[in-house]
């Protein structure tokens, strides 16, 4: 099974790069594997007495995408992403759905290089606890060598957006996605210009 | 031989590639072939759908009974049912070893029995009442619960018996519960059982570590080691069969920990007590108190066995109360074993000093609010156990 998918990337990413020298097309799909931090918080309220605390979890998975450019291409311009992505948390083993769109400014020094960097926002659906799902509000950067291979660092400020709260003692215990800074978020991200339009 | 914390580091990149292919431990997804089966699933767990269609009442107390904790899952009961009372007797053959040296831990693992067998008779309309060690001439006959006709007196702690699971995950640390330790008690009530509340930061850090010391301890002697890794079942295969015993789901451990210790097929005891001391130094310490039950030092039977339903009622209380318990006895597993053995004693002077010199530690657990739920155990069920 590794080498025939390996092969396969090997493939992708030479065709990708043979049509990159002409014009981007204006949407250009995407694939990337995502590695990104999680928080929740756990509040707990009993008979006057307040605790809180928090934990983080890894989450993995593919994601696909659409660039899309917003300004007409030159050494500088103002570039989009959207994504969807699929993946479990590695503690939790809950599937999320992240939903992503970033706006960056595009920057390329160099006809192989580019320099991203703008901002971002997403919400985060925990498909096995709604309670835990989340907004995000980024900061991506990302670096892509010929158009094709882009490393990108998301961190994001994460936002809940609903809780799960049950009765404990005579009080309450509420869970949910904190608000809190993850620094965490790497993508390996293909873009095939061969596929845009 | 490769460090514990590079064999733990490569278990979790194989858990991170795990992930990657769109394995969940959790058991949203089964890989047949490939050892990881889902969580809490098949006829071993059928006894949790309790009582499910059961209607005489003799029997959905009998069927409350097999719902009891006990140590290392080992349901060390045997159960019949008469006309006018269910009676409850010692599996001695289903022992820890030297994990249980003076087979305390059975012992009250059946008194965790009787008492589910007491709630739920009350709840079907049966008023229990209960007699230990009913016949000298029959130690292993160890309760009689009479049951006599009266109007159902269902309790929180019936409704309780099938969301009752030990909670071996992380606790909200510390938290503030105040009032716990009064409630404790007043459902503890029994004047032979006495009731050792460990709440302030210093009590559970002392507690803690000697707790891992304990657990250290066990880990060291290959006797209690074998005998507590006898019992655990790793396949499902296993579960199916055995319907007992400690199981991966049930660890407390991270989703993909237990996805890729079941795709790795059965670890090594060195393996497991790895986990679980490392379990015991984080997740398994976590909580708002430690909680001691001791009784007189002579250390009789029938102590035990109220301590086990003291246990029971307090767990199946907290479970209405939305708190999560895990017992936490290494700590007696060590005096027990010390004595049995003639060793210094080093683990019994510890429990000397925090239930007083003239009592004896029978039972030791932690409370808390739980982060996540706990996953259920397999249960023998009633067929397998009536006689």
């Amino acid at each position: 099974m590794r080498w025939p998918a390996c092969a396969s990337v090997v493939a992708l990413v030479v065709a990708a790069a043979s049509s990159a020298g002409a014009e981007e097309p204006r949407f250009v799909p995407t694939a990337a594997l995502v590695a990104s931090g999680q928080s929740e918080t756990v509040k707990v309220d009993v008979g006057g007495a307040h605790s809180e605390e928090r934990r983080s979890d890894l989450r993995f998975g593919p994601a696909v995408g659409l660039g899309h450019r917003l300004t007409a291409p030159g050494r500088l311009s103002l570039d989009g992403h959207g994504s969807v992505g699929l993946g479990p948390n590695l503690g939790g083993g809950r599937y999320l759905l992240p939903l992503r769109e970033d706006v960056a400014a595009a920057f390329r020094p160099r006809a192989w290089l580019a320099l991203r960097g703008g901002l971002g926002a997403g919400l985060t659906i925990d498909l096995g606890r709604g309670a835990t799902s989340y907004v995000e509000l980024a900061l991506p950067v990302s670096v892509t060598l010929v158009e094709v291979v882009e490393l990108a660092y998301r961190p994001f400020l994460s936002l809940p957006v609903a809780s799960e709260e049950r009765t404990t003692f005579g009080g309450t215990r509420s869970l949910s996605a904190s608000t809190a800074l993850v620094p965490l978020d790497f993508t390996l991200r293909f873009r095939v210009p061969a596929l845009g339009f | 031989m490769v460090p514990s914390t590079s064999r733990r580091l490569f278990l979790e990149l194989v858990g991170a590639h795990a992930a990657l292919l769109g394995v969940a431990g959790s058991g949203l997804v089964a890989l047949p072939g490939c050892g990881v089966y889902r969580a809490e699933t098949g006829d071993a767990f059928e006894p949790w759908s309790f009582p499910g269609g059961e209607t005489v009442p003799e029997r959905v107390a009998a069927r409350a009974g097999i719902l009891a904790a006990s140590p290392h899952n080992t349901q060390p009961w045997g159960i019949a049912i008469a006309p006018d009372a269910v009676e409850i007797r010692a599996r001695l053959d289903r022992h820890l070893g030297a994990m249980d040296s003076l087979r305390r831990e059975l012992h009250v693992g059946l008194g965790c029995c009787v008492e589910n067998v007491a709630v739920a008779a009350a709840a079907v309309g049966r008023a229990p009442t209960v007699t230990l060690l009913p016949s000298p001439a029959d130690p292993a006959l160890v309760a009689r619960v009479a049951l006599v006709p009266a109007p159902p007196s269902r309790s929180p702690l019936f409704d309780a018996i099938a969301a009752r699971h030990t909670n071996r995950g992380a606790y909200v640390d510390g938290a503030a519960l105040p009032g716990l330790e009064q409630a404790l008690r007043a459902v503890a009530d029994d004047p032979r059982v006495g009731l050792r509340f460990l709440g302030s930061a210093p009590e559970r850090a002392r507690f803690r570590d000697e707790t891992v010391l304990a657990t250290e301890a066990i880990c060291a002697d290959a006797e209690m080691s074998a005998d507590s890794g006898r019992w655990y079942r790793h396949t499902a295969e296993e579960i199916q069969e055995h319907r007992d015993g400690p199981t991966l789901d049930a660890t407390g451990a991270g989703a993909a920990t237990r996805t890729v210790g079941k795709a790795l097929g059965r670890p090594s005891d060195d393996t497991m007590n790895e986990y679980w001391i490392d379990a015991t130094r984080t997740r398994q310490t976590t909580g708002t108190a430690f909680v001691l039950l001791h009784t007189a030092a002579e250390n009789l039977r029938e102590d035990q066995l109220r301590v086990g339903r003291v246990y029971q009622r307090l767990h199946l209380w907290a479970t209405s109360q939305g708190l999560a318990m895990q017992p936490l006895n290494q700590l007696p597993e060590r005096q027990d074993r010390e004595e049995a053995r003639g060793m210094t004693p080093r683990f019994g002077p510890t429990l000397a000093e925090l239930v007083g010199r003239e009592r004896r530690a029978q039972m030791a657990f932690r409370i808390g609010v739980p982060w996540d739920d706990a996953s259920a155990s397999p249960r023998r069920p009633l067929a397998w156990v009536l006689s």
